[in-house]
C-alpha cells in the first residue's frame, strides 16, 4: 500500500484536467477545496464553478478514477459551495 | 425548526428558478440573434444549475429517498409552488426580457439576503446565486434601455409586455406565514421587505427606457405558491417531463 500526504495527492490531482479547459488542472482552476485522507481512503472537496457547470460530474469521476488508479481503494468526492468559487 | 416548512420554502425557491429556466430553454436556436441564443441558454443554465442545487438540499432534508430528478419530473402542476411571474410564457423577445429583468431586480435582493440564512447549504447556494443573478440583471435591464429607447416597434412591445406581466409582481412581495416563521428563524428571508427597493429599481430601469409603469391600482394574482397556477405551466411540465415520465426507470 502506498503512503500518500496531502501533497501527493495534490499532484496526482494536478494530473486531472478541466474538462472545458484542457489546459487547466482541477488544481489550478481552484476547484479542490479540501483533501482528506484515511489510510487508504480519501476525500476532497470540490467547489463549483458556476452553479450549473455540467461538467462537474466529469470532473468528479475523473477525479475518482484517477485517485483509485494510484493507489488509493477508496475514492470519494463531496461538493461544497462555500466559500462560493470566483474568477 | 420545521424541517418540512424548510423543504417547501427550499422547493419555492428551486421550483422559482427551474421554471424560469426552462423558459429561457425554450429560446434555443431561435433567439433573434445568435449572442443571444447563447446568452439566454447560459442564463436559463444558471437558473436549472441554481434549481438543482436547491432541489438537492430539499431532497436530502426530506429524507424520503427522492432525487431533485424525481421532484422535478413526478410532480403535478398542483405540486409546483413557483411564483405565477416565471410560468408566463415566452411571447416575444420583449416579453421574456422584461419578465426577465422584473424577476431578477427581485432575485438580486432575495438571494443577497440568503447568503444571511442560518441554513449553511442555502447560504452557499446563494452565495453563489447571487453573483450569477447580479449579471442576469445586467444583461436584462440593459435589454429593457434599447428595446424601450428603441424602435417604435420594440417600444411598443416592451410596453404591451410591462403591462401583461405586471399583475405578477404583486405575488414578489407577498410574505405567507410559512415564510414568516423560517424568517424569525433566520434562515428564510421576507420577501415584503424588498418591495421598496425593487419598484426603485424597476421604475428607474423602465423610466431611462422611456417606458410607463402600470398603475398600482392593478389587481394582482397569487396562488403560485399554493400551487394555484396559470394555465401555462400545465402545458409547459407536459413538455419538460414527457421523456422522464415515458421512460421513468431509464438511466442517463
Amino acid at each position: 500500500m502506498k503512503n500518500h500526504t496531502i501533497e501527493s495527492v495534490k499532484e496526482i490531482l494536478s494530473t486531472v484536467m478541466d474538462p472545458e479547459i484542457p489546459v487547466l488542472s482541477v488544481m489550478e482552476m481552484g476547484i479542490v477545496r479540501k483533501i482528506e485522507i484515511d489510510g487508504d481512503a480519501v476525500t476532497v472537496t470540490i467547489t463549483p464553478t458556476y452553479s450549473g457547470c455540467p461538467a462537474m460530474h466529469m470532473i468528479e469521476e475523473n477525479i475518482r478514477t484517477t485517485l483509485e488508479r494510484n493507489g488509493f481503494s477508496v475514492a470519494q468526492v463531496k461538493t461544497t459551495f462555500l466559500p462560493a468559487w470566483t474568477t | 425548526m420545521n424541517t418540512a416548512a424548510l423543504v417547501e420554502y427550499l422547493i419555492r425557491l428551486a421550483d422559482d428558478r427551474l421554471i424560469l429556466g426552462h423558459r429561457l430553454s425554450e429560446w434555443c436556436g431561435h433567439a433573434p440573434l445568435l449572442e443571444e441564443d447563447i446568452a439566454l441558454a447560459n442564463i436559463g443554465l444558471d437558473c436549472i444549475g441554481q434549481a438543482f442545487n436547491l432541489y438537492t438540499v430539499a431532497a436530502e432534508l426530506e429524507n424520503k429517498g427522492r432525487t431533485a430528478d424525481d421532484i422535478v419530473y413526478f410532480r403535478e402542476a398542483i405540486d409546483y409552488k413557483n411564483l405565477l411571474l416565471v410560468e408566463q410564457p415566452n411571447r416575444d423577445f420583449a416579453h421574456t426580457m422584461v419578465r426577465q429583468v422584473l424577476y431578477d431586480a427581485y432575485g438580486v435582493l432575495l438571494f443577497d439576503a440568503l447568503q444571511r440564512s442560518t441554513v449553511e447549504p442555502l447560504a452557499g447556494i446563494a452565495q453563489k446565486a447571487v453573483k450569477e443573478i447580479r449579471y442576469h440583471f445586467r444583461h436584462s435591464s440593459h435589454w429593457i434601455y434599447r428595446l424601450g429607447d428603441g424602435t417604435e416597434e420594440s417600444h411598443h412591445r416592451t410596453q404591451t409586455a410591462l403591462n401583461t406581466l405586471w399583475r405578477f409582481t404583486g405575488e414578489l412581495f407577498t410574505s405567507d406565514d410559512l415564510e414568516q416563521e423560517l424568517a424569525r428563524e433566520g434562515v428564510a428571508a421576507v420577501s415584503s421587505s424588498f418591495k421598496d427597493q425593487w419598484t426603485q429599481t424597476i421604475t428607474d430601469v423602465f423610466t431611462r427606457a422611456t417606458l410607463v409603469l402600470p398603475s398600482t391600482e392593478i389587481y394582482q394574482h397569487h396562488g403560485g405558491r399554493q400551487g394555484k397556477h396559470t394555465e401555462h405551466l400545465g402545458h409547459l411540465l407536459a413538455e419538460m417531463q414527457i421523456v422522464a415520465r415515458s421512460f421513468p426507470t431509464m438511466q442517463w
